[in-house]
């Protein structure tokens, strides 16, 4: 993941969306599709994937399924009944976040 | 190129030389190296397999795979206590609390019945000599299981670690039980019911953590693991 806190902070909720947009994915393919949805400018890495996965399993946000894929398992992790529900809120203030951040950013002046 | 047989072998191997000891946590960071290797192979076929694998697992960061091994003990201890305090619970709903009444109930009928302070303690020391007796039992059959399959899980080893500590408790327990009653215990009254009640909340704990427990966990495993046995 790029080195900086805004990122970091918005792991889960990437993570959710991409989630809620594919139904099951495994952890490299969330790192792949990170990668190529923004052209290689966000880069998460593992040290940081698995163990937000795994948190948000604890959570009851993710469940998952195992697959027998070529000779080896593949762990497969897709939103619960709570996770969907909890996708629509945090993109919801993901997204009011960056509109309060564009209007600090790049304030148009009314008096 | 697909990785064959020996190489995913030798991912294995890779990551318990890495100290993640358990098949569940080797089998999703297995199939991580294994695609990453396979399309870098894709791009870069003359590069060799340790070389991919080392540079992948560098991208794991300085503790390499402890951190993801951290946040499934922290989240599965978790599970574990809420497993314990789901079905404790369920002792004190109709229709269990009819048992847990009636082993008070029992408990107190048999000192009712002797009236000497000396039956309490025996049964008090028999069931914890009993229920330590069953939790080395338990290890012991744990840890040859995992030997012949070749894989630990670590759900099972977090149980074990729990039970374990639990049986780090119960001899203090039984010291403390014979520091507290020695010269004053007359088996009777109120002190007496207290000490009944507290007896069975214990063996309930027990029984949960003995008998419940594993069950539940084989359930859990060999629902998401075909290869769980």
């Amino acid at each position: 993941m790029k080195n900086s806190q805004l990122y970091k902070g918005s792991l889960n909720t990437i993570i959710m969306k991409l989630l809620e947009e594919n139904g099951k994915m495994y952890g490299y393919e969330i790192t792949q599709k990170v990668k190529a949805i923004t052209q290689g400018e966000l880069v998460i890495t593992e040290g940081a994937l698995y163990p937000a996965l795994h948190k948000l399993e604890a959570e009851g946000i993710l469940d998952v399924e195992i697959e027998k894929v070529d000779n080896r398992l593949r762990k497969y992790y897709k939103l619960t009944e709570k996770g969907t529900t909890e996708t629509v809120n945090r993109l919801s203030e993901l997204e009011d976040f960056i509109r309060n951040m564009q209007s600090l950013v790049n304030p148009k002046l009314e008096f | 190129m697909k990785l064959n047989t020996q190489q995913i072998e030798q991912l294995y191997s890779f990551t318990r030389q890495h100290y993640v000891e358990w098949y569940d946590l080797q089998s999703e960071l297995v199939d991580h190296l294994a695609n990453a290797i396979e399309q870098e192979w894709e791009l870069n076929p003359n590069r060799t397999f340790d070389e991919i694998l080392n540079k992948e697992f560098k991208k794991f960061g300085v503790f390499g795979f402890m951190d993801m091994v951290e946040e499934r003990q922290k989240f599965l201890n978790k599970k574990y206590t809420r497993l314990i305090w789901s079905y404790y619970r369920e002792f004190f709903g109709l229709p269990k609390i009819i048992l847990t009444v009636a082993l008070v109930f029992g408990v107190h009928t048999i000192n009712h019945l002797f009236s000497n302070r000396d039956v309490f303690s025996t049964i008090v020391v028999s069931f914890f000599l009993i229920s330590i007796a069953f939790t080395f039992k338990k290890r012991y059959n744990f840890k040859q299981k995992a030997k012949q399959a070749g894989k630990k899980w670590l759900f099972e080893d977090i149980m074990l670690n729990r039970v374990s500590l639990m049986l780090f408790f119960l001899p203090s327990f039984i010291i403390n039980f014979f520091n507290t009653f020695r010269d004053n215990f007359v088996p009777s009254g109120w002190s007496l019911i207290l000490g009944e009640i507290a007896f069975v909340l214990v063996v309930l704990l027990v029984f949960i953590q003995l008998w419940i427990i594993p069950k539940r966990v084989a359930e859990d495993l060999s629902k998401i693991y075909a290869e769980y046995s």
